[in-house]
């Protein structure tokens, strides 16, 4: 603490003041001499003292003295407890409560984010459910520690699969806070219900929905406890973009022949068998007649995916392999279908095996249905780096390794065709579109969003940041055909950010010009309360410090006590009376 | 002057009437206009409100009228006020009524007088009233209601939505439209049924196959263009004769309908989708309740079958008749002759029931000992213009041949399944009976060595066809003891008892592991049996006891050789013959490149509906549903697809299919119309199949760091 230090607030010009006082405090000293009575230096010091006490009143003096300029905010459903043991240790920090929240003893209200904003660097914590993060962008920095309430009863978190795909079970998790004995929730779409989970537990409850979409486009489902609607739940089903796969086969098998079938419904294939040594056959599916006699890279640059057979591989010529091998640095895919027990074939194909001991694969595809399938008896040598597609309990049987920008993958499965012949066409795609899929040329887009989903739910004139990667030098995003300014950011090069409120529930897009675009949904503001006071926690606790407060304080000046000046002004004037007397 | 006066008291008369009239008329209507206000917030109903009103008024017009005294009101009371307002009329302003001639003449002298006073004062003379005022009352009263009108609640129904209004206001026809009186229908189902044609009344209806249905239908309106819409855009006119509108159709499969027509405000109309169900024709039934499936009769056997059939049929049978093929010899010389037997009684089969009956002469039919008799029977109905048929199973006769006894599997199965070292059931009775001869001739131990060696003779044998029996876990020839490794399974030690048996992947059971049928099957474990205990005392040094056994076995085994030579129809298929010259020559020289190409449809499944279902997403999240003309046409669409499962499955998408009618004619009631999009939406993603999963091209975008590092990564790798 520094030494008091005083200033004075007068009321009249202090010149002029001071000039008033010394002529009547003469003047009384004088008028005190001419009565002649006893006592005249006691009466002299009391009409001093006194005139003392009148300069007091009109200079009002103001001593200096340190205070605490830390804030406490309370927030809704903040501890009371935790309150009283921060004002024990900072007994001079100052107070906030949010409209909301319950008032603490002489807390001030807060009504809106930006009445705080001047005061916002002081707040050095935060109680109870925290802030939205439309409130923590204001802080000029987060030096804040946050002291959260417990979690609200709730939904309080739900991952949104970010890639929902038609015709493949997508899975909605979640964690519920403190859901009533065997209280039900149920997914609901347009269908009418697809799935529901009934809690038997207290406290976090995890849950886990899982459904089909059966057609592309904009839905939303509904999640539903017993008694309430929780919310519309957004779900976009992507549209389907085709493949260009190229099948280079020693000769037909049934294998080639069923996958080749079930690919045609959607993609684009050229499929080459060799008739003899020099001479092929050519079959192309849903693109424009066409023939591979050589591989090139260029030629290869068109597909996004080769299916290949260990005797086509090994029957190709050095600077076939080698423009194979350029072509896969660059993107493309490869699948290696064994002919024969796997032999290195001219140092494209990286895997190694080991004897196995069965010659068939127990299978779980499609949920719970066990298939059982002939495979190689075989099992991959596994180094780092090889990624797994399909495994079962014992081995690896379908692989990838990353090569360059593109991949290498084998299968040990024989004769999947079988699935399609006992009928079950479903097991069958759902074995092959992963393989497929993993192995396949990635489009690569030279923006794209970065828009997280935990971010759900949004709402109408909450903002909504909006993130993308674009190497562009001036992207251009668009909400609902506006264009929205974004600014890059310091640190990471190509990273984009903006912000964007949205006025009205419902979807909306957000485009980048000339290039990708996304749907946002916007929710009502009664929907999904839980969740947002969660997210919101969350987001508080992520931006608060990890270290204590420091005590700080400011210089302020207080006024000095009146009543110090009427005690001095009735001790004089008290004397004065009395002196006549004694 | 005289009369002036008097007219101008008159007037004062006549004008403070009307005032006061007025005045006690703006408080009634004051009284009428506060009750309606209160009585309309009180919400008793705008009549009651209204009634109440007016009477309440009127009972105020009453009493202020009576209180008033207006009906008595007469100069008397006139010249009363004025005396007392006026001083200066001297208390004589009734004299100013009177005639002169009645008068005293000091009283005409006064009437002088103050008729010239009455002049000066009279435009000053103001007659009490209160209209004013009660114009300010009724003012506020009216003031009040507006007031309590914009703060009474709406209770009356809720005004739509804005969105919905729009649509019914945008889009319901002006003028009602006609709309179907009444529908009648004639069926007349064909002439082979025997059923005699019928009507009924309401669009839908089920008829016998191929019936002609006839309708008759009355509109409410004059109407154009009257159409029955059947599915897949099939559509008959309908023919106005007199009153009533005509159509003609036939049906042989169950079909949707709807009426469509245009009417007279040039609107065009649907109605809902009926349903015409069609009574299928079934093919007759064939029972033969008393003949086996397979019949042995030796050659001391009586040689006749007696066949006893019963048959049905829903209309009526029009022939029957028995099929029957006589195979002859034996492996490759197997031959065949078809022949179509009639019944004896009756001999033509007709009617709905029918019992007939023949007895087949094996031996007319040419039939020797080992041949076989194959025979079904085919019934015909009454159907025109092609009758259905049935037939039954096939059954079969055989003659017993007790004479030849040969080599046994490879006659009966295609395959030959026997190897060169086993010997055969036969040989081994040769054998056993070859050393009961010899017994004497030879030691001791060579007979029981030998006999020990039929024995393991017919252990082989017994494994051989224990196999086909698919006992593959016995002990196998020539490695006794050893367990046939069992691959590609990764179970191991199951236990009995083990309660996870059910789980676990578990061979066939052996009782069911064959190639053969149930009675081949029971046959050949006879045959196993009686091999065993053949080989039990050939073991045993004991041919003799063993030879009964073996012979058991063999006829054992030669019963299912002949079970097992199944009669096949000609098939299969002739290749082309070989160039001889040309063969194994290696000349590759017209083989060619080529190139194909192909376009597969790739068609959705149901698209209409898959749009369908867009369109009303989309407006379910904009909670707007007004139908463009574009989407009202993908609903058409999709109802038609629907219609079509809709007769699959008869009934159960009618409702689905009226809604998508009301829903595009705008039929349907604003509040209904939310309820209708979500039951459409859930019907529609029900339709919907479980489809195969399609890989997809996944996107991705590559920060230029990235690609930096995985091109160093590279070239590291080639370092």
């Amino acid at each position: 603490m520094t030494d008091p230090w005083l200033v004075a607030d007068p009321l009249l010009p202090p010149l002029l003041l001071y000039a008033i006082l010394i002529v009547l405090t003469l003047f009384f000293i004088w008028m005190e001499w001419e009565r002649q009575t006893a006592y005249f230096f006691v009466r002299a010091l009391s009409v001093i003292l006194l005139m003392l006490a009148v300069t007091g009143f009109l200079l009002r003096p103001r001593y200096q003295t340190a205070r605490s300029e830390q804030i406490v905010l309370l927030t809704p459903h903040y501890n009371k407890s935790q309150a009283d043991s921060l004002l024990k240790i900072y007994p001079t920090i100052k107070v906030l409560h949010l409209k909301g929240s319950n008032p603490y003893h002489n807390s001030v209200v807060v009504r809106s984010y930006h009445n705080l904003s001047r005061e916002l660097g002081n707040i050095r914590f935060i109680l109870g459910q925290g802030l939205p993060p439309e409130a923590l962008d204001l802080f000029p920095s987060h030096n804040y520690q946050f002291l959260p309430s417990p979690y609200p009863n709730g939904i309080i978190r739900l991952s949104i699969p970010d890639n929902i795909t038609q015709n493949r079970p997508a899975t909605l998790e979640g964690v519920f806070n403190n859901p009533s004995k065997k209280a039900k929730l149920f997914l609901i779409g347009p269908g009418g219900k697809e799935d529901s989970v009934t809690f038997s537990g207290n406290g976090f409850q995890n849950f886990r929905f899982s459904f089909l979409p059966k057609k592309t486009g904009r839905f939303l489902y509904t999640l539903l406890s017993e008694d309430s609607v929780l919310g519309k739940l957004p779900v976009q089903v992507q549209e389907q973009n085709p493949l260009d796969i190229l099948f280079i086969q020693h000769y037909p098998t049934f294998e080639t022949r069923y996958l080749k079938e079930f690919l045609s419904n959607n993609h684009r294939l050229l499929v080459r068998y060799q008739l003899s040594k020099n001479k092929f056959r050519h079959e192309s599916v849903n693109r424009k007649r066409g023939s591979i006699y050589r591989l090139t890279k260029e030629s290869l640059s068109e597909f996004d995916l080769v299916i290949i057979d260990t005797d086509a591989l090994r029957s190709l010529r050095a600077s076939e392999v080698n423009s194979l091998r350029s072509a896969m640095y660059e993107g493309l895919g490869i699948l290696v279908f064994l002919n024969a027990p796997p032999v290195i074939t001219k140092g494209i194909f990286p895997f190694a095996f080991k004897r196995y001991l069965t010659d068939t694969a127990h299978l779980f595809l499609n949920g719970h249905k066990k298939h059982i399938l002939p495979a190689w008896p075989f099992s991959p040598v596994t180094e780092g780096g090889t990624y797994t597609i399909i495994r079962n309990q014992n081995r690896v049987l379908t692989g990838y390794q990353y090569q360059g920008f593109g991949k290498i993958g084998f299968q040990l499965l024989q004769q999947t065709y079988q699935l399609i012949l006992q009928g079950d066409s479903i097991a069958y795609s759902s074995l092959w579109w992963p393989v497929l899929e993993r192995l396949s040329r990635s489009n690569v887009s030279a923006s794209a969003f970065r828009q997280k989903k935990s971010d759900f739910p949004l709402y109408p004139d909450a903002p909504v940041p909006i993130e993308i990667i674009s190497s562009e030098n001036d992207p251009d995003v668009l909400v609902n055909d506006i264009k929205i300014p974004m600014e890059e950011s310091i640190l990471i090069d190509d990273l984009w950010k903006g912000k964007f409120w949205f006025h009205k529930a419902g979807w909306n897009q957000v485009a980048i010009a000339g290039d990708t675009a996304m749907d946002l949904y916007i929710s009502n503001a009664d929907e999904w309360q839980s969740l947002a006071t969660a997210n919101a926690m969350e987001n508080t606790r992520q931006f608060a410090s990890s270290k204590p407060a420091e005590k700080k304080f400011r210089d302020v000046f207080l006024p000095l006590p009146p009543w110090i000046f009427y005690l001095l002004f009735l001790l004089g004037a008290g004397f004065l009376w009395l002196a006549p007397k004694l | 002057m005289k009369k002036d006066s008097i007219y101008y008291l008159k007037k004062l008369k006549k004008d403070y009437l009307l005032l006061r009239s007025g005045e006690i008329l703006l408080l009634a209507l004051t009284a009428t206009c506060l009750v309606f206000g209160v009585t309309t917030a009180m919400d008793i109903g705008l009549w009651a409100s209204l009634i109440l009103a007016v009477f309440m008024g009127a009972i105020v017009f009453t009493t202020a009228f009576l209180r008033s005294k207006l009906h008595r009101f007469n100069e008397n009371r006139l010249t009363v006020f004025i005396d007392h307002q006026y001083p200066v009329m001297q208390h004589s302003t009734d004299l100013l009524f009177k005639d002169a001639a009645n008068l005293t003449w000091l009283q005409q002298i006064q009437k002088e007088k103050i008729r010239v006073n009455f002049e000066q004062i009279c435009s000053t003379i103001k007659l009490p009233h209160h209209i004013g005022r009660a114009s300010i009352f009724l003012g506020m009263s009216i003031l009040l209601t507006s007031i309590l009108f914009l703060f009474t609640p709406e209770t009356v129904p809720d005004p739509p939505k804005k969105s919905e209004t729009a649509l019914v206001q945008k889009t319901r026809p002006s003028a009602v439209p006609a709309s179907l009186k009444e529908v009648m229908l004639n069926i007349n189902p064909p002439a082979y049924t025997g059923v005699a044609s019928y009507s009924t009344k309401g669009p839908q209806v089920s008829v016998p196959e191929g019936s002609r249905v006839l309708w008759q239908i009355v509109f409410t309106d004059s109407v154009q263009h009257p159409h029955l819409v059947f599915l897949r855009n099939d559509s008959v006119e309908l023919k106005r004769s007199q009153q009533k509108y005509k159509a003609e159709r036939s049906f042989t499969e169950s079909n949707l309908y709807q009426f469509s027509w245009t009417s007279s405000s040039a609107v065009a109309r649907t109605s809902d989708y009926f349903k015409v169900e069609v009574i299928r024709d079934q093919p007759p039934k064939i029972a033969v309740p008393q003949q086996p499936e397979y019949t042995e009769i030796s050659l001391a056997d009586k040689q006749n079958v007696l066949l006893k059939v019963n048959f049905s049929d829903d209309y009526g049978l029009h022939d029957a008749y028995i099929i029957a093929t006589v195979s002859k010899g034996s492996g490759e010389s197997v031959k065949f002759r078809e022949e179509k037997l009639l019944f004896t009684s009756p001999a033509n089969v007709r009617g709905r029931r029918a019992e007939a009956s023949r007895t087949i002469d094996v031996k007319n039919l040419g039939l020797e000992p080992g041949d076989e008799l194959y025979f079904y029977i085919e019934a015909l109905d009454n159907k025109r213009p092609s009758a259905n048929r049935a037939r039954t199973q096939t059954y079969f006769i055989s003659l017993r041949d007790t004479s030849s006894q040969m080599l046994l599997v490879e006659s009966g199965l295609g395959v030959h399944l026997m190897p060169a070292y086993f010997r055969s059931q036969r040989q081994i009775i040769i054998d056993s009976e070859k050393l009961l001869r010899e017994r004497k001739s030879i030691r001791s131990e060579e007979f029981n060595s030998r006999s020990n060696e039929i024995g393991y003779d017919q252990k082989v044998l017994r494994l051989k066809y224990g196999e086909f029996l698919g006992e593959e876990f016995e002990t196998a020839i020539g490695q006794e003891g050893e367990e046939p490794e069992e691959e590609g399974h990764d179970h191991k030690g199951a236990e009995e008892d083990d309660p996870t048996e059910a789980y676990k992947h578990v061979h066939d059971h052996q009782e069911e592991a064959t190639f053969l049928t149930q009675s081949i099957r029971s046959k050949l474990k006879a045959a196993l049996t009686a091999m065993w205990d053949a080989e039990l005392h050939l073991r045993a040094f004991d041919p003799e006891k063993s030879l009964p056994y073996q012979y058991i076995a063999l006829r054992l085994l030669k019963d299912i050789s002949n079970d097992s030579r199944i009669y096949v129809h000609k098939s299969g298929f002739d290749p082309p013959p070989l160039k001889e010259e040309r063969r194994l020559t290696g000349n590759l020289s017209e083989i060619k490149h080529s190139v194909h190409n192909q376009e597969v449809d790739q068609k959705e499944t149901y698209p209409a509906i898959r749009l369908a279902l867009g369109i009303l997403e989309e407006h379910l999240a904009h909670s707007d549903i007004y139908l463009t003309v574009k989407a009202k046409q993908s609903f058409l669409q999709a109802g038609q697809e629907l219609a079509a499962l809709a007769l699959e499955n008869p009934g159960n998408y009618l409702h689905a299919l009226s809604l998508i009618k009301s829903l595009t004619e705008n039929e349907l009631p604003a509040e209904e119309i939310q309820k209708s999009v979500l039951f459409l939406r859930e019907v529609f993603w029900q339709v919907l199949p479980k489809e195969m999963a399609s890989p997809d091209r996944s996107f991705e975008s590559i920060h230029g760091l990235d690609r930096t590092f995985i091109n160093h990564l590279k070239s590291l790798k080639n370092d």
